[in-house]
């Protein structure tokens, strides 16, 4: 017969190892929900590297509905498509500060710029980019313009500009911004005066 | 002398008799002026308004207790309204109410008499809605609520012949008043929900030469007009009625060789186009306006907040405009009118196989105040080459300055209303996949003032405002 005070200590002691391995658990996934996500939201690529750079970018302004020109700094990189991927992450570097003139979702990033006969430019995107993006006509819109000048005004031969979103095709950014259809450069110039 | 006081006794009692009968009627005729119809799946019903502080108000309980369990307690000034498992509370003088925890703005003051909460009829449809959570249709100047898609439509087709001849046949059986007047034959449906996209259709026939649907007073009517006095016959099944015009009693001679020329065949106009003489109520009236409410079902648009999204507000919208424009006699439709999924491709598709004179595509968003109006600018590659067919990208092309004209007049026409405008071009889809001229219109909003694109006031007064330049964009399209 195992004596009473025994007993409860037993009990204790596997209500003790119970509760101390349900905590573990809880900390072992907080931990790996956390080093998800600043896997996510850290940089995609390695930053571009070379000689210094002055370029313009175009950048959205909420609070009037403006888009301005503003000087950044990048390095160069000899590859065509990593320095277009560095002119709109100088873009989207305004974006992601804070206070920031035209908030992005967490993780908004360019992964990629595909560079087609010279001339065209295919924009991927993270998922980020898009799921975090602000719905409505407007704030899309701007972001894409701001992008698409940018992209145009530092590299003159790109005349179409697409975006796809982790490495697929969609049909809106948020919900409004067309992303289906190849934009002209052009185009696009006389859309984004409107808010300058 | 006693027969004679008899005979006066019994003309006086029986013109007082006469005159009770004449006020009853009257006052039943009154009550017949001051209703409006409720058609709910579940069941169809009037419900008496009154006139208070100068506009028409209801009983919240009548309203309500035909379509669910509904009481109402008293809490000071305040009443608390349970409906199934909602809960609503209005403030006695106050123009604002609780409904699941959202402010509803009713348009006046709650009102109590005896008893009752009296809320007024402009209400009606943010109170419906709010409660019941599913579609509601208001046509507020015919005083008909229609509730979760309630309403029966009816096609038309015209058999020309000696004796040509109108079949109606409706989705569900009816019962309608009718009534002659020369030659027009009226059928009034009171209490069926009768419904129609047609204003006024001419008929391309001798003897029947005209279909008109109307609805005023919670009642629908259907004018047919004709050279002579029509014949109208119900079907056995309720579902159809027949318009014919009369037998002709002597043989007709034999016809003699016109002698008037043969007049061109006429050059068919997509926007002008000559009434079908087979004509379905689904098919497009000549002048017909496409409201997009954006978004719905899973693609809920902006979120503004944890109770409200841009696909709420642009189906409220929606409907206003829609309702202002078939007071102003315009034929329109809603792409969607529920909680409804639909693709970009799917909205455009379904607006150019209807041939609809004008696309107008609603959206709400942040940031800024008022409304920004667009119109649609081509930003893709594909460019039309010519010819009769058209890139999808680019279907827009043929409509564009048309569609600049329109953004422009609807812009003008709500400024008159002393609302801040913003015009602007975009790419927006599926603008650029439509061939009629096409515009977006957004309420634009503060996350911190977002209730207010709800505001009844605010959507009424935008949706006349489009509404007007639309009657003023056809008019300038008829001109020759």
């Amino acid at each position: 017969m195992i004596p009473r005070h025994l007993q409860i200590t037993i009990a204790l002691l596997l209500a003790a190892i119970a509760v101390s391995g349900f905590y573990i658990i809880r900390l072992t996934h907080k931990e790996q929900a956390k080093s998800l996500l600043r896997m996510e939201e850290g940089p995609v690529a390695p930053p571009a590297t070379g000689a210094q750079e002055h370029i313009r970018v175009l950048v959205a302004y909420d609070e009037d509905r403006a888009l301005r020109w503003r000087d950044a700094v990048i390095s160069t990189p000899p590859e065509r498509n990593v320095r277009a991927r560095a002119i709109l992450r100088a873009v989207l570097a305004q974006y992601l500060q804070s206070p920031s003139p035209h908030p992005l979702g967490k993780g908004a990033d360019i992964k990629d710029v595909y560079m087609i006969n010279n001339d065209t430019a295919v924009i991927d995107t993270t998922p980020q980019f898009a799921d975090g993006h602000p719905s409505g006509i407007l704030p899309e819109e701007m972001t894409l313009f701001s992008l698409i000048e940018t992209l145009s005004a530092n590299i003159s031969s790109i005349q179409r500009v697409k975006f796809v979103v982790d490495g697929q095709e969609r049909e809106t950014l948020a919900g409004h911004a067309d992303l289906k259809s190849f934009y002209q450069t052009a185009a696009v110039h006389d859309l984004a005066r409107e808010f300058e | 002398m006693r027969s004679m006081n008899t005979k006066s006794r019994a003309l006086r009692a029986g013109l007082g008799a006469f005159l009770l009968v004449l006020c009853t009627l009257l006052v039943c005729l009154g009550d017949l002026e001051r209703q409006v119809s409720v058609y709910a799946p579940q069941k169809n019903y009037q419900v008496e308004v009154q006139e208070r502080q100068g506009q028409l108000y209801f009983s919240l309980l009548d309203l309500l207790q035909p379509l669910g369990s509904a009481s109402i307690h008293a809490n000071g000034n305040e009443w608390k309204l349970q409906f199934n498992n909602a809960d609503a509370v209005f403030t006695e003088g106050s123009d604002k109410a609780k409904v699941r925890g959202r402010t509803i703005d009713l348009g006046g003051k709650t009102l109590s008499e005896n008893g009752r909460v009296l809320v007024p009829l402009n209400a009606s449809f943010a109170l419906l809605s709010a409660l019941l959570k599913t579609p509601v249709e208001v046509h507020p100047s015919a005083r008909r609520i229609f509730i979760d898609n309630a309403g029966t439509r009816f096609t038309a087709e015209l058999k020309k012949g000696e004796r040509s001849s109108l079949l109606l046949s409706f989705d569900h059986p009816v019962s309608p008043q009718v009534t002659h007047d020369g030659n027009i034959v009226r059928l009034t449906f009171k209490r069926e929900p009768v419904l129609s996209d047609i204003t006024n259709q001419p008929l391309d026939d001798k003897s029947i030469h005209s279909l008109s649907f109307s609805e005023e007073n919670g009642m629908a009517s259907l004018t047919i007009s004709g050279a002579s006095a029509l014949d109208a016959s119900l079907g056995s099944d309720g579902r159809s009625i027949t318009i014919q015009s009369p037998a002709p009693l002597v043989a007709t001679a034999p016809s003699q060789p016109n002698p008037q020329p043969a007049s061109p065949p006429a050059v068919e106009n997509p926007q002008n186009a000559a009434p079908a003489t087979t004509n379905e109520p689904r098919s497009s009236p000549a002048f017909l306006v496409m409201i997009d409410p954006a978004h719905g079902g899973d693609d809920s648009g902006a979120r503004f907040s944890d109770s409200l999204t841009e696909k709420e507000i642009t189906l409220a919208l929606a409907r206003r405009v829609k309702a202002e424009l078939q007071e102003r006699g315009i034929a329109a439709r809603l792409l969607r009118d529920g909680d409804t999924t639909l693709g970009l491709e799917q909205r455009a598709e379904i607006v150019n196989q209807q041939h609809t004179a004008v696309y107008i595509a609603l959206h709400a968003g942040t940031p800024g105040r008022g409304v920004r109006v667009y119109a649609p600018v081509l930003t893709s590659s594909a460019t039309p080459a010519g010819g009769k067919f058209l890139p999808w990208d680019a279907a827009q092309a043929p409509a564009l300055p048309r569609s600049k004209e329109l953004a422009r007049e609807i812009a003008d026409q709500l400024e008159k209303k002393s609302l801040p405008v913003f015009s602007l071009g975009t790419p927006l889809r599926p603008l650029n996949n439509v061939n009629a001229p096409a515009i977006a219109v957004e309420l634009a909003t503060d996350l911190d003032h977002a209730q207010e694109l709800m505001n009844q006031k605010f959507q009424t007064t935008v949706a006349a405002g489009i509404a007007s330049a639309i009657v003023q964009h056809r008019a300038e399209m008829e001109r020759p």
